[in-house]
């Protein structure tokens, strides 16, 4: 039922062409080289050490790999990790 | 903009400590409060920046997780104001600097000269100081164009001035008159600069003494610089009690040749590492040195390299490799034409090389000869060139006019 809903609702806001990200509040992944990576529409922190990073999304864990990795910042809705990256996957 | 506004508002750095630190960053995170510049100093050890109104709120979320939250450091510019208020003797100092350092910088300290060549810069100081420019005087004090004024009037040989001023420094930027020199107002005649058939002749002041398709020698005198007897103008010279000469001045063009001679081999030594290579080492220190390794290489043939390195901080003490690579060296026998080619270029670049600014290359002459017994190719490259053939001699510098 959710799907067949999620499936009508994508149809429509692909034909308005109304950005996915902000109404389905997916998250919006955006990777500076191997520096910076900022994760919008987060929806929490599973897990930080320097060498991983789990971050909880709508659409699963997103886990980021990498060493001296930090958090440049955390707010309700933005996520900064520092430091250098070298994986980032969706595990769903 | 964060950084701004957490320095204007004071933010704490934070250690909290406990075992769900996730948890903890996810609470505070929920409530609306930004975490800034987390490490993870330790798997139970967490280092963050928050601003300093949102710590009661952050410690509280701590506290309901069993995490620890301590400040480490408060920083930003109330705290720095709640400090400088507990230390007032410290902030009038400051203050006090600050005005010191105003005050003085609406003096002028430092007056500079830019440009002068012949003139003594303290002429010019001393000129400037007269008109009010000195180190000392306050800035709002010192009238720019009184002093560029005065510097006109009392130095007759600046052509421009100008008076700048930056902080504490003044700048008086001049630029001198040019004047003949001497040198310059010598008299003389033009001469051929070498040997040459003249093509044109003409002269600005002087007698012209050749005529287009005469053969000149180098020295030869083209254009006199000395007055006909009985023209007006050595009347002139001689009334003035002066010597009926001048500085012969114009223009004389004629063609004259440049050679060029070049070999080139008719074999080439061909050369090729082999890959194998031995090398000895030498320690200096001072005088005293030690050799490493056998100096003489057990090949037949080598290219030897030398690569020294020593230590800025240790002075005398030097290590040096000494490398050598065997070669494997044979003759190639080069193509005859290859070879006149390159004898050629070679012999025209050099007659090329001779050449003024100015010349004119009007035809070319190519020689060549193969010597087999010598195992060489020679060019002979004759160029002719129509040149400027004159230049200055002064007057009593040698017998025909020329100087040296």
């Amino acid at each position: 039922m959710g799907r067949q809903r999620g499936s009508v609702a994508e149809r429509l806001v692909r034909a308005l062409e109304l950005p996915q990200d902000i109404v389905f509040n997916l998250p919006k992944t955006t990777l500076i080289g191997d520096v910076q990576m900022l994760v919008e529409n987060h929806q929490g922190l599973l897990k930080y050490t320097p060498r991983e990073i789990r971050i909880r999304t709508t659409q699963g864990e997103l886990v980021v790999t990498g060493s001296r990795l930090a958090i440049g910042s955390i707010l309700p809705q933005e996520l900064v990790v520092d430091g250098r990256i070298l994986q980032v996957q969706l595990h769903r | 903009m964060r950084a701004l506004s957490s320095l204007f508002r004071g933010y704490v750095i934070i250690r909290a400590k406990g075992g769900r630190l996730e948890a903890f960053v996810n609470r505070a995170v929920a409530q609306g409060i930004a975490l800034w510049r987390l490490e993870r100093v330790a798997p139970h050890l967490l280092v963050a920046r928050v601003a300093a109104s949102d710590f009661p709120r952050v410690a509280r979320a701590g506290r309901r997780l069993g995490v620890h939250v301590v400040i480490l450091h408060k920083a930003g510019l109330p705290f720095l104001l709640l400090r400088a208020g507990r230390r007032p003797a410290f902030v009038a100092g400051g203050a006090l600097l600050a005005a010191l350092l105003y005050v003085l910088g609406q003096f002028v300290w430092f007056v500079r000269v830019e440009g002068v060549q012949a003139l003594p810069p303290h002429r010019l100081l001393a000129v400037a100081a007269e008109a009010g420019l000195r180190p000392g005087v306050l800035r709002d004090l010192v009238r720019r164009d009184v002093v560029e004024r005065r510097l006109y009037l009392e130095i007759p040989q600046l052509a421009w001035t100008a008076v700048e001023i930056r902080g504490t420094v003044a700048t008086v930027r001049v630029v001198e008159r040019t004047e003949l020199e001497a040198g310059q107002r010598q008299p003389g005649h033009i001469v051929a600069v070498r040997d040459g058939v003249v093509e044109q002749a003409a002269a600005l002041r002087g007698e012209v003494l050749v005529t287009p398709g005469e053969t000149v020698r180098a020295g030869q005198p083209l254009i006199s610089g000395m007055l006909p007897p009985g023209s007006a103008e050595y009347q002139e010279h001689i009334a003035r009690g002066q010597l009926p000469y001048v500085r012969a001045a114009g223009v004389v063009r004629g063609r004259t040749w440049y050679r060029g001679l070049a070999e080139a081999p008719l074999v080439r030594v061909v050369e090729e590492d082999t890959g194998r290579r031995h090398r000895y080492g030498i320690l200096r220190l001072g005088r005293w040195q030690l050799r490493l390794g056998r100096t003489a290489a057990p090949f037949a043939a080598a290219r030897w390299e030398e690569h020294t390195r020593s230590l800025a901080a240790l002075p005398g003490l030097s290590w040096t490799w000494h490398v050598a690579y065997e070669v494997r060296r044979w003759e190639e026998p080069v193509g005859a034409a290859q070879a006149r080619a390159e004898a050629v270029a070679q012999a025209r670049a050099q007659a090329a090389a001779q050449l003024p600014a100015g010349g004119e290359i009007l035809d070319e002459q190519v020689t060549v000869t193969e010597d087999r017994s010598a195992g060489v190719v020679r060019a002979l490259v004759t160029l002719e060139v129509l040149q400027d053939l004159g230049r200055f001699a002064p007057i009593g510098a040698g017998p025909d006019g020329q100087d040296g």
